[in-house]
């Protein structure tokens, strides 16, 4: 009776806790009129150690005012990772592998500016430390 | 109960202290390093008396600390890629180099054991179990080797139980774990060897003339050795909380199992459990 009610309640505290750690999505200002929202979640992946890469499937939610030919880029990418023309896209279910901060950028290929921008951080649960490393090795 | 409230307070402090600690930064000073991980896990985890049975809900659950302190050349250390792993070290270190390191290590290698408390919480009494004296945990020191690469851990310990157990007590114990990433899991796999001499096997499997009974003859073991094999795996699911999964299946040499006293050859031990570091 009492372990089914500690359990519970430590089931909650976790929950809440984890909750609270959980990254929120990220909503980028937005740089142009033609788009009203532009956003990435999670907005963090988490890693085990600094400088490990982070795999995630993160979805980039997207609304545009109005219809035309826009592309989604990688920050430092030349090509395109999706581009939609005349269409009104939504969302966008992307694999993200990353060991640093990933920059997406929406461009509007007729006028070719940017309109929006929106990242996902990398962040990790253990710091690696050069010193000592065997003391920290995993 | 206990350690159920142990772990409320845990998740609690751990929850307050969030607050205060940045992430795991755990450098206080160029001399002074520290990390506090705790676990609460899910484990079925029987310990090698055959006698001694998982009935109560409490035996199921896994409540640990792991608290790694440096200072200078000094260190206390858990090792958390074992998941058998019986106590915390503390050490010195002798010998620094890249890869490879020689430590001073005082700890813990045998669980000790009490026949009497597990004749007295056991439903099934095995007969002459209460007549044998109590197993005290093996401690010693030991001289460690230690090899290390980012993946790659390997340490050989020459140990003396002469301080806890016989004059004649030492082992040697070897390790080998090797980490493998999958997406952004961390699996570790261990393979374990450890020598016991006669001493060692004898204090907690032999049976004295005093202890013997018609059901427990006298029993004088020869040497023996334990061999273990790994698999661990760690997941992050926060910056402060990770999952962790592991099962170890360990054999004991017939030294051990021979014995009257009713020891186990094989161990299957498993757990899952959520870690918070701080």
């Amino acid at each position: 009776m009492y372990f089914s009610r500690l359990l519970i309640l430590a089931s909650a505290l976790l929950i809440t806790t984890l909750a609270n750690a959980s990254p929120e999505s990220a909503t980028a200002p937005t740089i142009s009129p033609e788009i009203s929202k532009f956003s990435v979640l999670p907005a963090t992946c988490i890693t085990l150690r600094k400088g490990r890469k982070c795999f995630a499937t993160v979805t980039i939610n997207l609304t545009l005012t109005q219809m035309g030919h826009y592309c989604l880029y990688q920050q430092g990418n030349i090509r395109p990772m999706h581009c939609w023309q005349n269409v009104a896209p939504k969302k966008l279910r992307i694999a993200f592998e990353s060991a640093k901060k990933v920059v997406y950028i929406l461009k509007n290929e007729t006028s070719q500016k940017v309109i929006a921008l929106t990242s996902v951080e990398v962040s990790w649960v253990h710091k690696t430390s050069s010193r000592k490393r065997r003391w920290r090795i995993f | 109960m206990r350690r159920l409230l142990i772990a409320l307070f845990l998740l609690l402090s751990a929850n307050y202290a969030a607050a205060e600690h940045v992430n795991d930064e755990m450098t206080n000073s160029d001399d002074f390093q520290w990390q506090l991980m705790i676990e609460v896990a899910l484990e079925y985890n029987p310990t090698i008396l055959e006698t001694a049975e998982l009935d109560g809900f409490y035996n199921f659950i896994g409540v640990g600390l792991y608290l790694d302190l440096s200072y200078k050349d000094f260190f206390i250390q858990t090792n958390r890629h074992r998941t058998n792993t019986l106590a915390g070290e503390f050490g010195y270190r002798l010998v620094e180099q890249h890869d490879w390191g020689i430590d001073l290590i005082g700890t813990f290698y045998f669980i000790g054991f009490d026949p009497e408390a597990i004749d007295r919480y056991n439903d099934k009494k095995t007969p002459g179990v209460a007549k044998l004296d109590e197993r005290n945990p093996g401690g010693g020191l030991a001289l460690r080797y230690s090899y290390f690469t980012e993946d790659v851990l390997f340490t050989a310990d020459l140990a003396s139980l002469q301080g806890s157990l016989d004059n004649n007590s030492w082992l040697i114990d070897l390790y080998y774990s090797h980490r493998s990433g999958y997406k952004n899991w961390d699996v570790y796999s261990g393979i374990g060897f450890t020598y016991y001499s006669a001493d060692i096997v004898n204090y907690y499997a032999g049976i004295t003339p005093d202890e013997s009974s018609e059901n427990m003859p006298v029993y004088q073991a020869d040497d023996g050795i334990k061999v273990e094999a790994q698999i661990f795996g760690l997941y992050p699911l926060s910056k402060n909380w990770t999952f962790s999964t592991g099962i170890t299946q360990t054999y004991y040499s017939s030294s051990f199992s021979d014995s009257p006293v009713g020891l186990r050859q094989h161990i299957t031990m498993a757990k899952a459990g959520l870690r918070y570091v701080f």
